[in-house]
């Protein structure tokens, strides 16, 4: 039996935007397959984009969404890390290389690259201190209790919160993953980069484990969790999820110097 | 017996000051920098007054809260504060006699089968019932700390292995913590039925402990994990490797 508040949602945009994203990656995709460049664009590629498509959907429109909203604190915070960092890290992943590039179409992308302007605000958006400040002061801003209970019972605000979280977690992925090889950062400066980032989420977790009193007025508990249970739940998904996605990052970035650490030791 | 009356781990204080003595002998020869000498003397006074002070008390009469701060204290920092402040010389010689097998690959597992062994439940009681086996259960909870920390800090670990490291035992280790967190009964039958104090229930006292554990854990992890990353990013410099062209 589907309970009424934890059914599935399908907010047009969402979906719409979903589905406009699947359609340029598989035209982007097949663009660069029909041009003899398969090791570019792989069933790997369609996997991880698919992945993340769906991971970001599942925070959006299946019963996350409305649980989260209506009822448990923790589900809420699931679904901010699956829109904002996990779903956007694969997706990121997917893009690697010149599919990036072959998944707008040449009119698109045309105008956008030689726009100065464009360039200038991307540019701007993507050095590392800028884009680390932003999606620290997001993290920081939308779980003021004022601001997430305003978020909650406004869907308008609520909307606006998902894009900050999506726009802020692609800025830090994208210097994360480098899908372009720009090169913006280093190894080291990617790892630095997760590490901070690990840290100020743990600041968060800090504060939602370590309260003696809900923080969140709207949330008083469900499902057979206390409110108090509940948030520090919240902050142990946020801790997890960080530590399994910013982990396995930088597991992928060290992962070759160990290699050659065992090699110049043998 | 008051909460803030002395208790006194013997072993413990005369290990801290043979330790001390040790140094001393040690740095005759070999006379450390005074930021190492003060690290080695913080470390040991963790060890010694923490296990020697009312901290003891309400730790083994009290409260778990106190104990698990005590535990954390002596598994994590004062091992790292003790061998930081060890001279090169002084980390060679314990090399040549027995340190050299120490490696990252058994230090690990050894550290969190020390952190787990000593807080199931059965032994943890065992050990407060009693008494004196609380010494056995600090012993290895030293020892544990001391193996983890000397491949890192014998420079055994280039910063990749080390973060690598770092970031296994932080997460392996983080379990217990995250358990007491949420637990909703005592785990510790010794803990429901002492004094309590602060007007702390048994089972609020074990979510506290765990709180405190996991977020003394994070943060001594964390700096660890800083300090190589910083190392890396010096590594990338010299090398000029990781130059990028569009770093800012």
């Amino acid at each position: 039996m589907v309970v009424a508040h934890a059914a599935w949602s399908a907010p047009p945009v969402v979906v719409g935007a979903a589905a406009l994203a699947a359609l340029l990656f598989i035209q982007g995709w097949l663009r660069l397959r029909r041009r003899g460049r398969r090791d570019l664009a792989d069933w790997k590629r369609a996997t991880l984009f698919a992945a993340g498509l769906l991971v970001v959907l599942a925070g959006l429109v299946s019963p996350i969404h409305t649980i989260g909203e209506n009822h448990l604190l923790w589900v809420h915070m699931l679904q901010h890390v699956l829109i904002g960092d996990l779903g956007i890290a694969l997706l990121v992943c997917a893009l690697r290389g010149p599919l990036l590039v072959f998944m707008l179409p040449a009119r698109v992308l045309g105008p956008i690259a030689r726009d100065r302007d464009v360039r200038a605000i991307l540019s701007f958006l993507l050095r590392p201190r800028v884009a680390f400040t932003l999606w620290a002061a997001n993290l920081a801003l939308w779980h003021v209790p004022r601001f997430y209970v305003d978020a909650v019972l406004h869907p308008w605000l609520h909307d606006l919160e998902h894009a900050c979280w999506m726009l802020a977690g692609t800025l830090v992925w994208i210097l994360l993953v480098d899908p372009g090889g720009h090169r913006r950062l280093t190894v080291g400066g990617r790892v630095a980069l997760a590490v901070a980032m690990f840290a100020a989420g743990q600041v968060l977790t800090d504060v939602l484990v370590f309260s003696f009193h809900p923080l969140y007025g709207l949330y008083h508990g469900a499902y057979g969790f206390s409110a108090l249970g509940d948030q520090k739940l919240a902050g142990i998904v946020m801790m997890a999820e960080q530590l399994l996605v910013l982990g396995t990052l930088v597991y992928f970035l060290i992962r070759p110097r160990l290699r050659h650490a065992r090699v110049a030791t043998a | 017996m008051s909460a803030t009356s002395f208790s006194f781990e013997y072993a413990f204080l005369a290990l801290a000051v043979l330790a001390a003595a040790a140094y001393a002998w040690a740095a005759r020869n070999d006379r450390p920098s005074p930021r190492r000498a003060a690290l080695y003397a913080t470390g040991l006074f963790l060890i010694a007054a923490s296990l020697n002070s009312p901290l003891e008390t309400i730790a083994a009469k009290r409260l778990l809260l106190i104990h698990l701060l005590q535990n954390a204290l002596i598994a994590d920092v004062a091992p790292l504060l003790v061998l930081l402040g060890l001279t090169p010389a002084m980390r060679a010689w314990l090399n040549a006699h027995g340190a050299r097998f120490i490696r990252a690959r058994y230090a690990l597992p050894a550290w969190l089968l020390a952190w787990y062994g000593t807080h199931i439940a059965g032994f943890y009681t065992w050990a407060l019932d009693t008494g004196w086996a609380l010494n056995i259960e600090h012993g290895i909870l030293i020892a544990g700390g001391l193996v983890f920390w000397w491949p890192l800090v014998a420079g055994r670990l280039e910063p990749p292995a080390a973060l690598a490291y770092l970031g296994a035992g932080f997460i392996g280790s983080s379990f217990l913590g995250l358990a007491l967190i949420f637990a909703s009964r005592p785990v510790y039958s010794f803990y429901e039925t002492t004094p309590r104090l602060w007007g702390l229930s048994p089972t609020r006292d074990q979510n506290l402990g765990g709180i405190l554990m996991n977020a003394e854990q994070t943060l001594v992890f964390l700096i660890a994990i800083g300090w190589y990353v910083w190392r890396l990013l010096e590594e990338e410099h010299v090398s000029g490797a990781g130059k990028s062209p569009a770093a800012r």
